[in-house]
């Protein structure tokens, strides 16, 4: 039972992360930018934090790195369309900055739930 | 005609400027002035001998004539002192005082006060400005004639101005001979200066033309690098926007099979939906590879893996296709394949484009994977026994974008033939090629060919290479890398890092700091961050390497997006994405400063480059 913060623009996206994780018992909360997300992050202290890479107003990696500043054992998963996806590049700076993990697009529910199990300590 | 004169204009300047000596030749300053000097020296005596001889005919030759004679004859040697010399100012100086001495006696001698000779008075202070041109010498001029008139004056009054040797009414002739002359003379200097001025102004208008030039060519390659920028925030943006709606296919599709019950026919239905999203999604990401590559910007992503290790991974992802096809699959190759240098993820998805083709195409029968590396070369042939390609194909398909009417997506749902194109493209970036051998009804072998260590990440090659006499000038210089960033803390951050890898840190928040110490101290390598404030990485990079003191130091861009070619393009050695690795950081300055210190100054030539 985690609480889930998910940050990205499109609507689509956002919708999608919640029906995938309908199922479970895990709490969803959304954010469309980085501003936004900041901002539940410091009222909400989520378990795990999935957010988009290329947003407006502040970029993802930016908001990871502020996240990371401001909670040291905080937990991000960075999504990303770029094609660099397979190619090591975008993603792995990504991973440098301060996210536990990378989920490049188009994922699965499969790969998410694999990824928040590991990420988050189970609890009843 | 007027080629004549122009040949005869060029052999006079040149043959003035012979008499011009090496040191003068560089001092802009008094060059044109030194010109005037030679040409004044080389012809003006002929127009002082032609009064001079006038003198003698209508007299004879006497004390005073002679000393008149030679007072004149006195300037031929002056261009032949001046070249051997290069005493430019003194030389003047000498020249202008024995020109008034000529005048003066020449007055004394030939009529006194009204001597016809007199008007020449007048050049000689328009060849003291000819041939002075700095506010000082001038002065000297003037002041060198001053005193003349003054000791003529003293002169004067202690023992009168008498008429000379030769009564004025004798003298008839010498007012038109000297007036001739004196014209002939000033017209002559003028008319040379006037050409060598012109001359000088079309090198000044040609110098501007090249500025111009110069000005347009970098506003044009700032143009091209926006347009490029451009292309790549374009190809980012499209693929970052066409995955969420893949994502939102295929997503809901595998969500609703996993929910319905397994025998639902539904199921069926979005089975096709999510084939038919993966079948997009392949297509997207070639046509962005694609994309990408025409762009330019596709960058090779080097390191070093085992090839036999990549080959077993292959094989095992195709084991189950190959079966459900019923396709025999077996693989040939040695047990050790050693390491290969390059870029494996690109190998990989040539391996898996040809892998898929040949599963498509022979249902039935077998594909054979064989692989070998001799060190220089490694070489991957998938060969199947499908029914071929026919000979008026085999031109076009390794280039074709699946317009061919035959080559459609099978009933499995497979893409067309994008992917030749790009694993053609791929195999040549990674320094080799795609070729294919077939028979129709027989089957067809598609041969991947690469390096198997590829040149621009060799780096621990280079270092084992033969020693080049690169001398280096200071000990010191081998150890020091420069490093210009303006945020503080990245700049600290790689200060401590260097210090810990025995290297001298210089740690600049500025280009311009930057590249003054550079001069000083010439490190052995700059590292650059790129995304600064005007002046830019980009500056920096182009003011390191146009400098002939800094062009040879090596130069490593600290980016946050993958701009590797523009890099490379414009003269990097090597690039590191922030935020910094370290061990990243450390692999590169190890490439840089080999760390068994010696004192010899014959260096080994450094690495080309250490891609991370």
């Amino acid at each position: 039972m985690a609480l889930v913060l998910v940050i990205d623009d499109v609507l689509m996206m956002r919708e999608l992360v919640r029906r995938m994780l309908d199922r479970t018992n895990h709490f969803v909360i959304e954010a469309e930018d980085g501003e936004t997300g900041l901002t539940l992050f410091s009222h909400h202290s989520p378990d795990l934090v999935i957010t988009d890479l290329v947003m407006p107003n502040k970029e993802g990696i930016e908001t990871i790195r502020e996240m990371r500043r401001r909670k040291g054992d905080a937990k991000i998963i960075a999504m990303s369309g770029t094609t660099e996806r397979r190619d090591n590049g975008y993603l792995s700076a990504a991973k440098k900055l301060g996210a536990d993990a990378v989920l490049s697009k188009p994922f699965g529910r499969g790969e998410l739930l694999a990824l928040i199990d590991e990420l988050v300590d189970r609890r009843p | 005609m007027d080629k004549h004169r122009q040949t005869i204009s060029r052999w006079l300047f040149n043959a003035v400027d012979w008499f011009i000596p090496a040191k003068i030749k560089t001092n802009t300053e008094i060059i044109q002035g030194a010109r005037m000097f030679l040409f004044s020296h080389l012809f003006g005596p002929f127009l002082g001998h032609t009064i001079s001889l006038y003198i003698l005919f209508i007299h004879g030759p006497d004390t005073a004539w002679w000393i008149f004679f030679w007072a004149i004859t006195a300037f031929w040697p002056f261009p032949l002192v001046l070249k051997l010399t290069g005493w430019y100012v003194p030389l003047a100086l000498v020249s202008i005082q024995n020109l008034i001495f000529c005048i003066l006696w020449g007055c004394y001698q030939y009529g006194g006060i009204s001597s016809p000779i007199m008007p020449w008075l007048i050049t000689v202070p328009l060849l003291g400005f000819f041939y002075l041109p700095t506010r000082k010498t001038r002065i000297m001029v003037s002041y060198l004639i001053a005193i003349n008139i003054a000791v003529v004056n003293v002169i004067n009054v202690r023992y009168g101005f008498n008429n000379g040797t030769i009564p004025l009414s004798e003298l008839s002739g010498l007012g038109m001979v000297s007036t001739c002359c004196a014209g002939i003379y000033v017209s002559m200097m003028a008319l040379y200066y006037a050409n060598i001025v012109s001359s000088q102004s079309e090198l000044e208008a040609e110098i501007q033309r090249h500025l111009a030039t110069t000005h347009r060519l970098r506003v044009a390659t700032e143009e091209a690098g926006r347009a490029s920028r451009a292309k790549s925030e374009f190809l980012a943006k499209m693929s970052h926007e066409l995955r969420t709606p893949l994502s939102a296919i295929l997503g809901y599709s595998e969500m609703l099979m996993e929910e319905l019950d397994t025998g639902d026919s539904k199921n069926k239905d979005l089975r096709r939906i999510h084939d038919g999203g993966k079948t997009l999604l392949e297509l997207i990401n070639d046509l962005l590879d694609l994309s990408k590559l025409e762009a330019q910007k596709t960058d090779l992503h080097v390191e070093k893996f085992d090839l036999a290790r990549l080959l077993a991974s292959i094989a095992k992802e195709w084991e189950g296709p190959a079966a459900e096809s019923n396709v025999e699959f077996r693989v040939k190759h040695e047990k050790d394949l050693g390491t290969v240098v390059n870029d494996a993820q690109k190998l990989r998805r040539v391996v898996d484009n040809l892998m898929s083709n040949a599963v498509k195409f022979a249902k039935g029968g077998r594909i054979t994977l064989i692989a070998s590396n001799d060190g220089r070369q490694v070489v991957i042939a998938v060969a199947d026994t499908g029914r071929g390609i026919s000979p008026d194909r085999m031109n076009t398909i390794l280039d074709s974008f699946g317009n061919d009417p035959t080559e459609t997506s099978s009933k499995y749902g497979d893409r067309p033939g994008l992917g030749l194109a790009l694993s053609h493209r791929f195999c040549r970036l990674m320094g080799g090629d795609l070729s294919v051998e077939s028979e129709m009804g027989r089957g067809s072998c598609f041969t991947i060919r690469v390096e198997a260590r590829l040149a621009c990440n060799s780096a621990t090659n280079a270092l084992q290479e033969a020693p080049q006499n690169t001398a280096r000038t200071i000990g010191d210089a081998e150890n020091t890398i420069l490093v210009i960033d303006d945020d503080a803390s990245a700049l600290d951050l790689i200060g401590r890092i260097l210090s810990k890898e025995a290297v001298v840190p210089v740690l600049c928040r500025s280009v311009a700091e930057g590249i003054n110490r550079a001069r000083e101290c010439l490190p052995v390598a700059i590292i650059l961050d790129i995304r600064m404030q005007q002046p830019d990485g980009w500056e920096a990079l182009r003011l390191i390497r146009e400098d002939p003191q800094l062009r040879s130091i090596k130069v490593v861009l600290l980016t946050v997006d993958d701009d590797f070619v523009k890099g490379r393009l414009l003269g990097a050695d090597a690039h590191l994405l922030k935020p910094i690795d370290r061990e990243a950081l450390v692999r590169c300055v190890r490439a840089f400063c080999p760390a068994p210190r010696t004192n010899d100054l014959n260096k080994e030539k450094l690495p080309a480059a250490a891609a991370v």
